[in-house]
């Protein structure tokens, strides 16, 4: 048994030099630890049987200390690396002489000792605390990180610009000992050194032993970008992160105290005038040192502006069923005033009742001998009475509570919408840092000025609206400010500034990126335009400068004459505008030369909520969003006309194809008995269509609710809401459903089925389904046109192939067709209908211009029921061999 | 000691072998001669039973979520098929209705008839809810896994690979349905 144990012991000593030999700078691999707790169960397992209980216990613990540093609860350092070394050495004596291995038990306890409380006590103590350290205290961490970050990122910004400089120094301190201190409670040593690097350098800008620098800033901001990236990675990737970023780190730190980064001479910094390090040093002697500053710290002065207001994270999924529970409510509340109405309805019939009653006992009176039956219709009429009176009483009670608890739910509605809000500083927190690195990189002087920091902002859109502002400010940065020396020379500040201002404006959010740079040269703009073939050379006089500005939105458009990094592909603005039209937003521009140009974005409040119109297709509620909307009609149905196929009505001097909504939606056609066609019209840019509807139910607000995702999209509805009553409603998406109108009004042949149903009542007349093949548009529109005033259902086939093809997709009572067709003749045609058993039967009508007999004749034998010279068309002999062959009439 | 504890000591001695009175003795008995008990009141499941058509299903209470009064169901454009029915307000979000009856069925038929006991049924498994409506909910149902009958073998219905057996539920024969197999199947029907 000892010479396993001993052989074992061997191998241990193998592995232990190894782990020694290889992991002093790398850190403990999972290489080894396979091997070594296999080895050291079975060891242990020996030592119990050779009842060496310093070794078990010894073993024992190694184990556990090799399991913690496996799972990363505790870090390899030079502690753990000492006491490993001790027992290396400690057992390489025994390697050679099995014997001695009892001998050695006793100092395997002392050892076991010092694993546990002396060399290791710090790692140990990490040990215990790093049980502690799940997930939940890990994104503590994560949340403290980003708000200490941001609020150095913003700290730093603004220190360039300030005059007195100390308080926000004291605040840049206070973030980065917050990071040292959050990471030591972590344990994660290397941000620990980076933050307290970070400190260290604000410690002596703020004793005055060295003056910030841009050059000093630009490393603080690498480092917080470092930082940044340990918020995107899930939190179990941390350590493997940090073992990656050591050397990064590493050099941060070396960088931040770098003496020749203090030793840059201050002349050669132009933003500090020696005004203000004279200012500087007076602050200075007030402030010892930054340990005290702490103490004396008080929240003063710019901070006070910040919401002090807690914030709390909740899900987007508790928050959706808020909502929806408060709209609820808000139903319910509204289902209290049907009750005040039957209340009301009750009162009525009381009262109804009692005037009854008095007539009654007006006839009782006549008969005298009746004193009895009176005095008990007293007691009836005083009953009524006492009823009524407490009726109305409850009535006008009921009344109050209905009308208090529609006002509770109406209010907790519209806090809970609220929660939806968040300031318009919390979505620009990037874009100080943004200019301040561009316009240095660029080698001008810009400031960027933000009002409305408070302004309330749908956190949806808060988000969606990042970078659409981020490429306005890049534009400005890059083309619309110039350089400090040229803007001298125009008569301008050096510093340029671009303003970003958030307001709520009626019943939108307004947001304004504005620049006091150069603006936009119509000149070249119109040059830029024609050198493009946009516009030619006459049309452009015509155009207005708002209207010129609006060819800016263009894709491929841009007037910058190169491509930089930063902007002028010209790919910009087109996107900015689509984003924020995806938002139901708009965008406007406004411009003069030689002082500016601002971007106006005028912005829904919240995407929760959009202001719809209401429609009815079949017997079912559909709401279009109103901002989509053109206009909306109400149209005769006798107006519409009809050309190939296609349906439309003369609007506003447009011809505006129509289609049903029953179509669009794949509905059952169900009967619409009113005489006039409630049409929605849509525009797409250039083409306008009309969607025709069963009926208007007016305009609502709506909130909207995401569909099952188990529904996958569908086609031309983007979303759902629930109205006033309880009842469900869906949400069209008018985007694609222009482009679904377009296709169905396009392919021809198809849509003229549904395209019947739009006009109400004719089909039902008659349900006869009629073919009618012509290689002529004329022929087939006066034929159609002639068969639809009968009320018959008339398809179109543009020559005989295709006319052969639609007898398959539908049962047709009766065919027209001419002879001289491309493809497949009319004779060849009625062959092949003769020929096949399915359509033998149906009667066919050859309509032609040929008036020589032979071919009449042709035409009969082939097997039509009847020709008909075109030139008889109108004649009435038409429709009445037609009707004669359907059995219409 | 004493002539007082003696004395107490017989008295307890007589009070203890004391002939019981005959009343007594009937009792126990007649407790001793009935039969022991089963476990009757400890019952191993509890189903809701409600009614379709003319059929009367069971389904486990732990799938049931809520049972609400009927509401309008929107149609989904596209989507909605003898299966899916649409969208239904549940509790102010929008959940799906499906009809169970065509499924377990496996054939379309037009709706019944409304009536006032019709009701809505909210199912839900893990994250995934659904409604169907019902013409009648009985209530609750409490039984043994012993009284689960088996399905008789003449059944051909399809609806018979929806159930795990027969259950009896005031004289009537209830299919009990099988909610495991219900989602899956829902699942496999309803995904685009």
């Amino acid at each position: 048994m000892l010479k396993i144990f001993h052989s074992e012991i061997k191998e241990l000593v193998n592995l232990l030099g190894e782990l020694l030999k290889q992991e002093k700078d790398r850190g403990f691999s999972d290489r080894l630890y396979d091997p070594l707790s296999n080895l050291l169960r079975s060891l242990y397992g020996g030592s119990k049987i050779l009842k060496l209980e310093g070794y078990s216990r010894l073993l024992k613990s190694m184990e556990e200390y090799f399991e913690k540093l496996h799972t990363h609860t505790i870090g390899w350092n030079e502690a753990g690396a000492a006491i490993i070394a001790k027992i290396y050495s400690m057992f390489l004596g025994v390697v050679s002489n099995e014997s001695k291995i009892p001998e050695l038990d006793s100092a395997c306890y002392a050892m076991t000792e010092q694993m546990a409380s002396k060399s290791l006590h710090g790692t140990f103590k990490a040990a215990d605390q790093s049980l502690l350290l799940d997930d939940s205290i890990l994104a503590l961490f994560r949340t403290d990180l980003e708000m200490q970050l941001s609020s150095i990122n913003n700290g730093l910004i603004n220190l360039e610009n300030l005059e007195d400089k100390s308080e926000q120094l004291e605040e840049l301190m206070r973030a980065a000992h917050s990071i040292k201190g959050a990471a030591r409670v972590v344990k994660f040593e290397p941000i620990v050194r980076l933050a307290h690097a970070i400190e260290e350098l604000f410690v002596s800008v703020q004793e005055h032993q060295i003056t910030l620098l841009p050059e000093h800033v630009d490393i603080i901001f690498k480092a917080t970008d470092l930082l940044t990236e340990l918020l995107k990675i899930p939190t179990n990737e941390y350590m493997t992160w940090l073992q990656s970023q050591e050397a990064p780190i590493q050099n941060i730190i070396e960088a931040l105290a770098k003496p020749d980064a203090r030793e840059i001479p201050k002349s050669t910094e132009k933003n500090l005038s020696l005004k203000q390090i004279e200012e500087e040093q007076h602050v200075v002697e007030s402030i010892p040192g930054p340990v005290e500053v702490k103490k004396k710290r008080e929240p003063v002065g710019r901070h006070e502006e910040k919401n002090l207001e807690r914030v709390l994270r909740v899900t987007a999924k508790r928050l959706n069923r808020l909502m929806g529970l408060a709209g609820e409510s808000l139903v319910e509340s509204r289902h209290l005033e049907p009750f005040s109405n039957a209340f009301l309805k009750i009162k009525k019939d009381l009262y109804e009742l009692s005037e009854v009653l008095d007539s009654f006992s007006d006839l009782v009176e006549e008969e005298n001998n009746k004193e009895i039956l009176k005095e008990f219709l007293l007691k009836i009429q005083r009953g009524i009475y006492d009823v009524t009176q407490s009726f109305s009483g409850a009535l006008s009670e009921w009344d109050l509570f209905a009308l208090r608890s529609s006002s509770i739910a109406d209010r907790l509605y519209h806090e809970v919408i609220e929660t939806r809000m968040r300031p318009f500083a919390d979505g620009i927190e990037d874009f100080p840092r943004m200019v301040r690195d561009l316009s240095r990189e660029l080698g001008k002087q810009i400031r960027l000025e933000v009002l409305g920091k408070s302004t309330p902002v749908d956190r949806e859109i808060l988000e969606k609206i990042k970078a659409p502002l981020n490429h306005l400010i890049r534009n400005a940065i890059d083309h619309g400010i110039r350089s400090p020396s040229e803007r001298i020379k125009m008569g301008k500040n050096p510093e340029g500034v671009i303003r970003l201002e958030a307001s709520l404006q009626g019943g939108s959010l307004s947001i304004v990126v504005s620049d006091d740079g150069e603006g936009v040269d119509i000149s070249k703009l119109q040059s830029k335009i024609l050198e493009k073939k946009l516009l030619t050379e006459d049309m452009i006089g015509s155009f207005s400068e708002e209207e010129l500005l609006e060819f800016l939105f263009l894709p491929g458009f841009s007037t910058a004459s190169k491509v930089t990094e930063i902007s002028g592909r010209g790919v910009g603005l087109n996107v900015v505008k689509t984003m924020i039209q995806e938002i139901s937003g708009n965008l406007k521009i406004k411009t003069t030369e030689g002082k500016g140009v601002s971007f106006s974005l005028a912005l829904p409040l919240t995407l929760a909520v959009i202001r719809v119109l209401l429609v009815q297709i079949a017997e079912e509620v559909y709401a279009f969003p109103l901002g989509r909307i053109e206009s909306v009609a109400v149209t005769p149905a006798h107006e519409v006309k009809m050309l190939e196929n296609i349906q439309y009505i003369k609007f506003q001097g447009n011809n505006i194809g129509l289609v049903s909504a029953y179509k669009v939606f794949n509905l059952n056609y169900i009967g619409n008995t009113s005489t006039e066609l409630s049409i929605i019209i849509l525009n797409d840019y250039s083409q306008k269509y009309g969607i025709v509807v069963d009926r208007f139910l007016g305009e609502r607000e709506l909130v909207v609710h995401d569909l099952d995702p188990r529904l996958g999209k569908i086609p031309n509805i983007s979303s759902g809401a629930i109205l006033e009553d309880g009842a469900p409603v869906l949400i069209v998406e008018v985007e694609e459903l222009i482009h679904s109108i377009g296709r169905i009004l396009s392919t021809d042949g198809e849509a003229s089925n549904k395209i019947a149903d739009i006009l109400p009542g004719r089909e039902m007349e008659n349900n006869k389904r009629i073919l009618v093949i012509d290689d002529s548009i004329t022929i087939r529109e006066i034929e159609s046109r002639l068969l639809r005033s009968q009320g018959y259902d008339v398809h179109c086939a543009v020559d005989g192939l295709e006319g052969w093809n639609l007898l398959f997709t539908k049962n047709f009572d009766l065919i027209i067709t001419d002879l001289d067709m491309p493809r497949l003749s009319g004779i060849e045609l009625i062959k092949m209908v003769r020929s096949n058993d399915k359509f033998k039967n149906i009667p066919i009508v050859i309509v032609s211009y040929k008036e020589k007999k032979e071919f009449q004749e042709s035409g009969i034998e082939a097997g039509a029921n009847c020709v008909l010279m075109k030139s008889r068309l109108q004649d009435g002999s038409f429709i009445k061999t037609v009707n004669q062959l359907t059995g219409a009439v | 000691m004493d002539k007082k504890n003696e004395d107490t000591q017989s008295m307890v001695k007589q009070l203890l072998s004391r002939e019981p009175e005959e009343e007594y003795l009937e009792e126990w008995r007649r407790i001793l001669k009935t039969e022991k008990r089963k476990d009757e009141d400890v019952y191993q499941n509890s189903v809701i039973v409600f009614r379709l058509r003319d059929d009367w299903y069971a389904l486990s209470t732990a799938y049931i979520l809520q049972i609400q009064n009927i509401q309008p169901i929107h149609r989904i454009p596209h989507r909605t098929n003898e299966i899916l029915l649409g969208i239904v307000n549940f509790n102010g979000q929008l959940a799906l209705a499906i009809s169970l009856h065509n499924l377990l069925k496996k054939k379309q038929t037009t709706s019944s008839a409304e009536n006032s006991s019709q009701r809505l049924m909210v199912i839900k498994k893990e994250q995934e809810m659904w409604i169907f409506p019902v013409d009648e909910v009985f209530g609750f149902h409490y039984f043994n896994f012993d009284k689960i009958e088996n399905l008789p073998v003449t059944i051909t219905e399809s609806s018979v690979n929806f159930l795990q057996g027969i259950i009896e539920f005031r004289q009537t024969k209830v299919g009990y349905l099988d909610a495991e197999f219900l989602f899956f199947c829902l699942k496999k029907e309803i995904s685009y």
